[in-house]
C-alpha cells in the first residue's frame, strides 16, 4: 500500500533494552491514517510518499521510501 | 440549595527528584501530612481522600495504594479512593474532590498525588508510560513511546509553522531557568540552548534536555468549601472552573499533530464556567513533558496564537515582565514529573503565587491557570483559581 508521510520520529530510547535502536515511527495518511515501523528511518522526511505493508510484530512496516 | 464555591486550604508537596529509601506511600503521606498541617487540621477534619497515582503497582509495587495511605496516617474510616488518569492523575482526582463537595458529599477532601520512579531503570519506565494510550493501536505495536509521541508532535509543528528545531530550545531554557529558583526542584541548574541541542538525541527532533525527568515525589492539598478554607487558611484560593475533557487515546485517531484537542476542549469550558477570558490569566502552569508540549499547550488554552508560543518563549513573552508567567515552578521539564503527583504539584504552585508566597514569584497575580495532559492527549484538564473575595 501506498500513502504519504504526516509526521516521523527516530527513537533512540525505548522501552525495553532487547530492542534494537534507532528505529522510525511514520504516521502515514493512505486510505486511513495509521502509524508504522521504518527500520531505515535515516532516508525519511515529512511529505515524502512510502511503501508500507502489514506486520506481525509491528503492525505495519514502511517497506520502500 | 446553592452549589457552595470551592477553594484550596492547605499544601504540601515533597522535593521532587530521587527519594531512595521511601515508598510511593511513605511520599504520600509525607505530603498528605503537610497539606493537613497546612490546614490546621487533623485527618478527622476531611471527609474523603483522592489519591492518584499512574503506576503504583507497575512501578512502585503497590497496589491498593489509597486505603494503605490512609491506614497510614490514620484517616480511616473515611473513604479513600485511587485514581488514575495517566499524566492527567492528578486532576482527576482534584476534579473528584470538586464533585463532592459541590454535591454536598463532602465539606473538605484531601487530594494527595505521589509516584516513585527512580529505582526502576529508564527502559523499565519507559515501557510503563508507553501504556498510557491504546495498547492494542497501530502505534503502540509498532513501537512508539512517550517522546517518540511528543516527538511526532514536534516534527509536525516545526513543519507547519515553518520553525527552526533551535527555536524548540528557549522553552528548556527558560524552565531549567525558573527552576533553578525553586529547592524543590529536581533540577536546580541552568542550560543553554547550545548545551539542549547538543544532548544526546531521544526521539528526534526531542533531546534529553527536551525531556522532563523520571521523578519521584508526592503533592497534596486540602480542597474544601469557601467557608471550610476560610476557617482553616489565612488566604484561600477560590476554585473557579476545573473542567475535564476526554480526547484521542492512541496517535493514529489525532486529526492534528499541532494540537490536543481534550485540553482545547478543557480550556474551553473553564473560561467560560469561569466568566473570564485567557487574557486575564496572570500566571500559569502547563503540561510541559516535552518542550514543544509547551509550545501546544499556550496555544491550545488560548493564551497564544496558532505558531506563535516558540517565538513568543524566545522573547521573553512567558517569563518575568512578560505577557503571561509560564511555569515559575520550573515545570516539569526542570521541577520534574513524578507522573500521580504533577497535576497536583501544579495547582500548589498557582495557589502559592496568588499567596504572594511562592518562590518565584510573579508580581501581583489574580488570576492563574493549570493545564494538565494525560496519554496521547486522551485527557485534558484545565484549571482556573483566583484570589477568594
Amino acid at each position: 500500500m501506498k500513502g504519504r508521510v504526516s509526521a516521523f520520529t527516530i527513537i533512540h530510547v525505548a522501552g525495553s533494552d532487547s530492542v534494537s535502536v534507532p528505529y522510525g515511527i511514520a504516521v502515514i495518511e493512505g486510505t486511513t491514517r495509521l502509524l508504522a515501523r521504518v527500520e531505515q528511518p535515516t532516508q525519511l522526511t515529512i511529505g515524502a510518499d512510502v511503501e508500507f505493508e502489514a506486520h506481525d510484530l509491528f503492525g505495519w512496516i514502511v517497506t520502500n521510501t | 440549595v446553592s452549589t457552595p464555591r470551592v477553594a484550596i486550604a492547605g499544601c504540601s508537596l515533597t522535593p521532587f527528584g530521587r527519594a531512595d529509601g521511601s515508598s510511593i506511600v511513605d511520599l504520600a503521606a509525607h505530603a498528605a501530612e503537610g497539606a493537613l498541617q497546612a490546614s490546621k487540621a487533623s485527618p478527622g477534619d476531611v471527609d474523603a481522600i483522592y489519591l492518584s497515582t499512574f503506576a503504583s503497582a507497575v512501578l512502585g509495587g503497590q497496589n491498593f495504594p489509597a486505603a494503605v495511605l490512609a491506614s497510614r496516617i490514620g484517616a480511616t474510616p473515611i473513604p479513600a479512593i485511587a485514581v488514575e488518569g495517566a499524566c492527567a492523575s492528578g486532576s482527576v482526582a482534584l476534579k473528584q474532590a470538586i464533585n463532592l463537595i459541590r454535591s454536598g458529599g463532602a465539606e473538605a477532601v484531601l487530594v494527595v498525588g505521589a509516584e516513585k520512579m527512580t529505582h526502576r531503570d529508564t527502559s523499565a519506565v519507559t515501557a510503563a508510560l508507553a501504556q498510557g494510550t491504546d495498547v492494542t493501536s497501530g502505534g503502540f505495536r509498532a513501537g512508539l513511546t512517550f517522546p517518540g509521541f511528543f516527538a511526532l508532535l514536534a516534527s509536525a509543528y516545526l513543519r507547519r509553522y515553518d520553525i527552526q528545531r533551535a527555536d524548540l530550545a528557549s522553552v528548556a531554557v527558560k524552565n531549567r531557568r525558573h527552576g533553578a529558583r525553586n529547592p524543590l526542584a529536581h533540577f536546580q541548574s541552568l542550560v543553554t540552548a547550545e548545551e539542549v541541542l547538543a544532548s544526546r538525541p531521544i526521539a528526534e527532533p526531542l533531546n534529553l534536555l527536551d525531556c522532563s525527568p523520571i521523578s519521584d515525589g508526592a503533592a497534596a492539598i486540602v480542597v474544601a468549601t469557601l467557608e471550610w478554607a476560610r476557617a482553616h487558611v489565612a488566604v484561600p484560593v477560590e476554585v473557579l472552573a476545573c473542567e475535564q475533557s476526554s480526547g484521542p487515546a492512541s496517535a493514529e485517531e489525532i486529526d492534528d499533530f499541532t494540537s490536543l484537542s481534550a485540553a482545547r476542549e478543557a480550556a474551553r469550558r473553564a473560561f467560560q464556567e469561569a466568566g473570564v477570558a485567557p487574557s486575564d490569566i496572570d500566571v500559569a502552569e502547563v503540561h510541559d513533558c516535552f518542550s514543544i508540549a509547551e509550545a501546544i499547550a499556550l496555544e491550545d488554552v488560548g493564551l497564544f496564537e496558532r505558531g506563535t508560543a516558540l517565538a513568543a518563549t524566545g522573547e521573553g513573552e512567558t517569563s518575568f515582565g512578560g505577557r503571561v508567567l509560564v511555569n515559575p515552578s520550573g515545570g516539569l521539564l526542570s521541577k520534574g514529573h513524578p507522573i500521580g503527583a504533577t497535576g497536583v504539584a501544579q495547582i500548589i504552585e498557582i495557589a502559592q503565587q496568588l499567596r504572594g508566597v511562592a518562590h518565584t514569584q510573579a508580581p501581583d497575580p489574580e488570576l492563574g491557570l493549570t493545564h494538565n495532559v494525560g496519554g496521547t492527549g486522551g485527557l485534558g484538564s484545565v484549571t482556573i483559581l483566583g484570589r477568594a473575595a
